[in-house]
């Protein structure tokens, strides 16, 4: 018996031995499988990531060798250089503008396209469609769009007895068109997004509201609205991060001007880096647009409890 | 079993994997190898070349060739960057593989020579015993650095004119202005004059565009009697916002403000646009550089035009674009790339870059031969000319960056939102601390 069992357990241990080897093995060819990948991201994401914390603290032109100033960088930024500010509240602006239109212009879209009627796929593409067209191709479309004189916005106001504005030479006026031209390219995300969320929500709810005697309104407001409420917060928060990184269609549009109406704080980064040489104030000003951005996701994150519903 | 097929699928698996990373690995070092270095061939001298306009079609193009041929050197022609050249050349010199020769922009030449980006052309102008008197001195010195280097290389320069059309002149009635470099009847308040006269905003016409040529703000100050123009002459002081300096852009930015005759700023946004309206028949006078004459060449074919110097006020003076060359540092090969600009600033260069009508080539032989030969303008020798009423910007550590700031603060004034005077000292503290480099 003894032996029997003493051959049995020799026998579970050369099979556990086994085991563990296969699964050395697999892990092993896993590793080698993903490796390209870490190696991409150790060189392309972490060691640039370093670097730039190094150069942040560094007086650094690209070209010449980077002298050590400590934190003077972001001193100078919060002390000597008003475009800093300018920029920063110029980046404010566009979010706090571009946010509500794009995700509310796409809640209605996608409460539209919900439904269905004859040809909506046709619709669901066309609001999509300048989602994934090329930025650049739309800003100078745009751009033509918006000539004073002789640009399509103008003549149709002209049409209606209305002269319009001067559009992007116009200090006022700049910043409202680039936030137009920005909302009309991003609503096809917030669409497809609630969209999605939309065909997702349990019918029984809406079934129960209807015996109830709720109204389309009533359902809208107490059912539908609530239950999209974590598609909601997804939207926010990618939508923060883009709209703070916005940079395409300023540079196309605009240049940053009419004197700095539509500078942006990463067109300034830019600025700072390509045109002025200044790399390390460059990577200081992308270390504190990178904590601004991280608090207001962990804010926003944070006060999901209150306003999130998960059915 | 089971862990024995799971084992004989990882081995399968990692085989395969490593075959592939092998042939991924061979194949990027072959793509390696084929994407970089010069493209010679033969075992000869080569040498790579990039500049921020096409060269394929243009006389620099058969001037290039005219070289390859002499010195039996190859010269790999970059792809052409229209846009954001400043950025792709920072970022190919901060990368450290430029090209051996590539067009810089003037206002960089300062910042990166103290940067030690510029290899200095110092030595080889003295090993080669250059003869410099045979180059037009004041833009032969420009790449001259306060420690003695020369770290550029100018080719040539581009006065700028007043381009008019003779025929709306005509038919307005108004004379025509002076053929010679001379004030008498062609002072501000004649421009000025002549520029109402040949306004019709029926027709959507317009008598005279000046502020759009960025080039306008030292020509217009010095000419009005600013002693510095935009920048003192140490580099350090940003004088624009001075009396004389904000009078002379504020004269320029009334053409639209008070009298109306001259393009809003907003009408001016497109890329080349003045040169269009001009081609259109819809700008009677315009300040602009040399370097319009073979767009108007090619373009205009229904009406005369022609070039005048600048209106005379204190001064009669213009500035000059100039044409600058250098060879990065951390070029491969210097002394190829050395030839090449030693002969393309010679007589024999020089004729061929003629041909283009774009520039006054910088050797005074070649340039002696700017001629009509029956084209337009009739008075293209005021080019050549011009060479005796220059001014420059005084250069500074961060030409560049101060006028990042300056020059989108203007476009207040020039929306008529603001005078000029008040934007420019409202600027004038951070031009300054960006021009300490």
């Amino acid at each position: 018996m003894a032996t029997i069992t003493m051959a049995r357990d020799t026998a579970e241990q050369v099979n556990t031995a086994d085991v563990r080897r296969a699964r050395r093995k697999q892990n092993l060819t896993g590793w080698l499988f993903i490796s390209p990948i870490v190696v991409g991201v150790v060189a392309f994401q972490f060691f640039p990531i370093l670097v730039s914390i190094a150069a942040s603290l560094t007086d650094w032109n690209g070209i010449s060798a980077p002298k050590f100033v400590g934190l003077k960088n972001f001193t100078e930024m919060f002390g000597d250089d008003p475009l800093f500010l300018q920029t920063f509240k110029n980046t404010v602006y566009f979010t706090l503008a571009s946010i509500p239109l794009t995700i509310g212009i796409g809640l209605v879209l996608a409460l539209l396209c919900a439904r269905p009627i004859k040809g909506v796929a046709f619709f669901r593409t066309a609001y999509f469609a300048p989602y994934v067209t090329n930025v650049v191709a739309i800003g100078f479309v745009w751009f033509w769009f918006f000539q004073p004189d002789n640009g399509v916005i103008n003549g149709l106001l002209s049409q209606l007895g209305i002269s319009g504005p001067q559009w992007l030479s116009s200090s006022s006026w700049a910043m409202p068109a680039v936030i137009m031209v920005s909302v009309w390219q991003g609503i096809g995300y917030p669409m497809i997004i609630l969209l999605a969320g939309l065909q997702g929500l349990p019918n029984e709810f809406f079934e129960s509201a209807k015996i109830d005697g709720a109204g389309a309104w009533q359902r809208l407001r107490f059912i539908t609205l609530p239950l999209l409420t974590p598609h909601f917060l997804f939207l926010l928060i990618t939508q923060f991060i883009s709209s703070f990184q916005v940079f395409g269609l300023i540079y196309v549009m605009t240049k940053g001007g009419p004197g700095h109406a539509t500078s942006v704080y990463i067109y300034n980064i830019y600025q700072n880096a390509f045109s002025y040489g200044k790399v390390g104030y460059a990577s200081a000003m992308a270390w504190i647009l990178f904590v601004v951005i991280a608090a207001v996701t962990f804010l926003q994150w944070k006060l999901q409890k209150r306003w999130v519903f998960y059915s | 079993m089971q862990h024995n097929s799971l084992a004989q699928l990882s081995d399968l698996s990692r085989r395969r994997f490593l075959a592939g990373l092998t042939g991924l690995a061979a194949a990027g070092a072959m793509a390696g190898c084929g994407g970089n270095g010069n493209a010679g061939g033969g075992g000869g001298k080569s040498l790579t070349f990039l500049n921020w306009e096409q060269v394929k079609g243009n006389p620099l193009e058969q001037a290039i060739q005219s070289f390859e041929k002499e010195s039996g050197t190859k010269v790999t022609i970059q792809p052409a960057v229209t846009q954001e050249y400043d950025t792709k050349m920072r970022t190919l010199i901060a990368g450290g593989s430029p090209p051996d020769v590539m067009r810089i922009n003037d206002d960089f030449v300062r910042g990166f020579s103290q940067q030690g980006a510029l290899l200095d052309l110092k030595p080889y102008i003295d090993k080669d015993k250059l003869d410099t008197s045979q180059f037009a001195k004041e833009t032969f010195d420009f790449p001259q650095q306060p420690d003695g280097s020369h770290t550029a290389w100018v080719l040539g320069y581009e006065p700028r004119l007043i381009f008019y059309n003779v025929d709306l002149f005509k038919a307005a009635g108004v004379p025509l202005p002076p053929t010679t470099w001379s004030a008498q009847d062609w002072t501000w308040s004649d421009f000025e004059e002549k520029a109402k006269k040949l306004t019709d905003p029926a027709k959507k016409q317009y008598g005279a565009l000046v502020y759009l040529d960025t080039g306008y703000e030292q020509t217009f100050t010095v000419n009005h009697g600013s002693q510095t123009g935009i920048f003192s002459k140490d580099g350090t002081q940003f004088t624009l916002p001075d009396g004389k300096e904000s009078e002379a852009l504020q004269w320029a930015t009334d053409l639209t403000c008070k009298d109306k005759v001259q393009p809003p700023w907003s009408a001016l946004q497109q890329d080349s646009i003045q040169n269009q309206m001009f081609a259109q028949g819809k700008i009677a006078m315009m300040f602009a550089t040399f370097g319009t004459v073979p767009y108007m060449r090619q373009t205009i074919k229904d009406f005369t035009w022609d070039v005048a110097p600048p209106p005379g006020d204190v001064e009669q003076k213009t500035e000059s674009s100039v044409i600058v060359f250098c060879i990065p540092k951390k070029a491969k090969n210097p002394d190829a790339a050395w030839d090449l600009l030693k002969y393309l600033a010679g007589e024999e260069g020089g004729k061929i870059l003629l041909q283009g009508g774009a520039f006054t080539p910088i050797n005074l032989k070649a340039a002696a031969d700017l001629a009509p030969n029956g084209k337009a303008p009739e008075h293209i020798g005021l080019f050549a000319e011009a060479a005796k009423h220059l001014t420059a910007t005084n250069q500074t550590k961060n030409t560049i960056g101060a006028r990042e700031l300056y020059r989108p603060a203007l476009d207040t004034a020039y929306n008529c939102e603001k005078p000029v005077a008040d934007v420019l000292q409202g600027v004038k503290s951070q031009v300054e601390n960006a021009l300490k480099g």
